[in-house]
């Protein structure tokens, strides 16, 4: 494996986290965001900050994964108040509201962003590994969660939160959970990112990215784990492979989110079903 | 007495669709809970479940007061809702759907409920893989009732049970109803079906916009074609 090959691979694996943690909530839970990338970026801000203080790696990306995660919570609190578009619009705020602030303050490097941040220590190679552990953990934790009770309380509110409440389940504490996974992953995946480009900008984390993210979601199929993965390493590896696209990226995930809405709501996972007979489950 | 609601009023936000109601509902009795459309049934029985705003009054049960407790709590006590329209969860499979209606129960027992419901329903167990979103009608009625019973109930409230269902499945269902009274459980039926909820109730209320109109026992109300137009939204003011 070339060092172009590695860096790509990198680059998948940080996406897969990133599509597993958002599928956790708009997937499982049903509470759409449209903020996700907000809570990658928070993640990665505390990590490049606390490792240019000097703290150690594993210390830094347990620290990602808990601000975005408390972060998370706190923006979950509003999905027990409003739900469906309303939710969509207060966590599209989010994103912006994110940008904003890191944006305008100095101590989050304003415009330029942080720089300079540590080297992981590690060639690149095992940093790949590294990376590709976390993505094999998020799935199999996601997949885990799917099949557990949890998993079918998530289903439930998901499906019909009314019915479920008069089957006395604790709405609250699965809305918050689902938040308080899929945000926590994205904050390590944030983590894995700034160690990964040693360089963040606030761009990188805006709404536009938030959309990439979803866009994932919806083509593997909203809900479904395999499917998600699937469609995530398609989307950050075609405009690599086929190099025109990649200046028409956004065009692309918007033309492929539209597309799958309009004629195929399952997504990817959908072909699956059709073609086996089976649903994932 | 299973539950004694007085002085009660409900409603959404500012309408209040249930005004001044005093109720008892006797333990292992059935209560047929008749009127129009828009009489305000439906939402006294969610308010009893705790998801309709309770304005004013108290609702005692089993002696203990639950005015203020939560959905889950009042499930946890013994109240199980039916929603009207069934409401399953139709992506998920039958036996899904009976798990997550055993939610508040421990395992075992939610295994042992399981049974019992298979036992009323032995079509449920057959179907036990299918989603429920693939039954017919009555089998999803069932699945409904079914899934209600997971909680092991001690008061059963049903929203329409006969709402879009073929006679044939109205009649298991009914069936159903006077099976599970004569295991001493309680039943409150909202209908608007009010021949076969007479028939199956052993005392009605009847609502018109959201007062109550008359309550006594079901023989009463079959004599009384003034209750009856009540119960149809006939009646002249």
């Amino acid at each position: 494996m070339g060092p172009y090959e590695i860096s790509l691979a990198t680059g998948v694996g940080i996406y897969v986290i990133l599509a597993v943690s958002l599928n956790l909530i708009t997937g499982y839970c049903g509470q759409i965001s449209l903020g996700h990338a907000a809570f990658f970026g928070i993640g990665a801000y505390t990590v490049a900050l606390l490792s240019k203080l000097g703290w150690p790696m594993y210390l830094t990306l347990a620290a990602g994964l808990s601000s975005a995660g408390i972060i998370g919570v706190i923006i979950g609190l509003t999905s027990l108040r409003v739900k469906e578009d309303f939710l969509a619009i207060v966590t599209m705020g989010v994103a912006f509201l994110f940008v904003g602030i890191v944006r305008q303050q100095e101590f989050f490097g304003g415009e330029m962003g942080i720089s300079g941040i540590p080297s992981h220590g590690m060639t690149k190679f095992a940093y790949l590994c590294f990376v590709l552990v976390f993505a094999m953990l998020s799935i199999l934790f996601s997949w885990y969660v799917k099949k557990a009770w949890i998993g079918f309380a998530f289903d439930a509110v998901a499906d019909d939160e009314g019915t479920a409440r008069t089957l006395g389940l604790d709405i609250k504490s699965y809305k918050l959970t689902a938040f308080a996974m899929g945000t926590s992953m994205a904050g390590l995946a944030g983590g894995l990112y700034a160690y990964y480009t040693r360089f963040i900008v606030p761009e990188t984390f805006g709404f536009i990215e938030s959309i990439t993210i979803l866009s994932m979601v919806a083509v593997g199929g909203i809900g479904s784990t395999f499917g998600v993965v699937f469609a995530t390493v398609l989307l950050v590896m075609m405009p690599e492979v086929f190099r025109f696209i990649n200046d028409y990226k956004l065009l692309l995930y918007g033309a492929l989110l539209f597309g799958v809405m309009r004629f195929k709501p399952e997504g990817l996972s959908g072909f699956y079903t059709l073609l086996t007979g089976n649903k994932e489950k | 007495m299973m539950l004694k609601i007085s002085n009660f009023c409900c409603g959404y936000g500012n309408m209040q669709v249930v005004n001044h109601l005093d109720l008892e509902v006797k333990k292992g009795s059935v209560t047929g809970i008749l009127g129009a459309n828009g009489a305000g049934k439906s939402s006294l029985i969610m308010a009893i479940a705790g998801h309709v705003e309770i304005k004013n009054g108290s609702i005692v049960y089993n002696g203990e007061d639950i005015t203020s407790c939560t959905p889950m709590e009042r499930v946890s006590r013994g109240i199980a809702l039916v929603p009207e329209g069934r409401r399953l969860f139709k992506s998920m499979s039958v036996y899904e759907n009976l798990i997550i209606g055993g939610y508040i129960t421990r395992k075992k027992d939610s295994q042992t409920n399981m049974e019992k419901v298979f036992d009323i329903f032995p079509i449920l167990g057959e179907r036990i893989r299918q989603n429920a979103g693939s039954l017919s009608g009555g089998e999803q009625q069932m699945l409904a009732i079914g899934r209600a019973l997971m909680t092991d109930p001690k008061v059963l409230m049903v929203d329409e049970l006969s709402l879009g269902l073929m006679p044939k499945a109205i009649d298991i269902c009914y069936e159903v109803i006077e099976k599970l009274n004569s295991l001493d459980m309680t039943i409150m039926l909202v209908e608007q079906s009010t021949k076969r909820a007479l028939q199956a109730s052993d005392n009605v209320i009847v609502f018109e916009s959201g007062n109550t109109v008359w309550k006594g026992s079901s023989n009463e109300a079959k004599k009384s074609s003034e209750i009856i137009d009540s119960m149809l939204g006939l009646r002249n003011h």
